[in-house]
């Protein structure tokens, strides 16, 4: 059976976030606009707004993974965060929207 | 003079109200959104953001309030010098008929933690207890006799009434009893009584 080839922009980047480590020191992670600057980890801040007696609210990642979304704010992966605002919308009439960090 | 130079029957006035809720010390809408043709016109509620309807009722809405008093007296005297407010209750309340998540969260005095659907699992709403009191923010509006619209306000009511639910084939709807409580000083209690529109 033939593999079907991917194109370039179908293939996730790979390249690692580059990290300095300088002697005698403990490595740091990269914020968060850096890696935002690579193109690659894009997250968005989301919280649940209203209604007030929404404490969480869960969803299946399309990876399988539990996601859960507070009043707090959660780090979601850009790509499924639309849809996360959408379905909590249209099927509980919760609203969750974008924060900025703290 | 005959008697019915002593009143105006125009001041005696029916309607409904219509109650929203909020979280606790929300603040009420400027009263530059009002709309005097219309006190139940939407745009209103819709800041600050927040404001729920309550929906249908079975009855309406009532309001009451409740006062314990003390009499003050002197030896000398055989009528009282004095009352005073001992205690003091203002309440709205009513039976929600709306059999939804909204419903069961303030009538049961509860939290709500929906679940999306998937693959392996149908969503869901859960809705949990809690002993501590949710605090609300509320307001009833009505009608007055101008037709201006009538203003109830207050920012912190406890919602812990005791619904007894029925669950009928077809005799009955379901109801949920709810009374809200003012626990906030009396002085934040506000009515807005309208009395003209804007000016031009």
């Amino acid at each position: 059976m033939t593999k079907a080839k991917e194109t370039p922009d179908e293939k996730p980047d790979e390249t690692p976030v580059e990290m300095a480590v300088v002697e005698g020191e403990q490595p740091t992670l990269p914020d968060l606009e850096e890696v935002d600057r690579k193109g690659r980890g894009k997250t968005r801040l989301l919280a649940i707004r209203e209604p007030f007696w929404v404490t969480s609210f869960t969803i299946e990642t399309p990876e399988g993974d539990t996601l859960v979304v507070d009043r707090e704010g959660v780090e979601i992966d850009s790509d499924f965060a639309d849809t996360l605002i959408a379905t909590a919308e249209a099927e509980h009439g919760v609203t969750i929207a974008e924060v900025s960090k703290p | 003079m005959t008697i019915s130079a002593l009143y105006n029957a125009s001041n005696v006035v029916v309607g409904q109200a219509a109650v929203y809720f909020g979280v606790n010390n929300l603040a009420m809408p400027a009263l530059t959104l009002w709309n005097a043709a219309d006190p139940f016109d939407p745009a209103f509620f819709a800041t600050p953001v927040g404001w729920t309807k309550s929906g249908a009722t079975d009855q309406g809405w009532q309001l009451a309030v409740d006062k314990s008093t003390q009499t003050v007296n002197i030896e000398e005297q055989s009528t009282p010098v004095a009352t005073t407010i001992t205690s003091q209750n203002v309440t709205v309340s009513g039976s929600l008929s709306e059999d939804v998540t909204q419903t069961l969260t303030l009538a049961l005095n509860a939290t709500s933690a929906p679940t999306a659907a998937a693959p392996t699992t149908p969503g869901y709403d859960l809705i949990t207890l809690t002993d501590t009191p949710v605090y609300y923010a509320m307001m009833m509006v009505t009608v007055n006799d101008k037709g201006f619209g009538r203003l109830i306000y207050a920012p912190s009511w406890s919602q812990l009434s005791n619904p007894n639910v029925s669950f009928r084939r077809a005799a009955d709807k379901r109801m949920y009893a709810v009374g809200f409580q003012t626990v906030c000083p009396t002085n934040l209690i506000k009515i807005y009584n309208f009395t003209a529109a804007k000016t031009a």
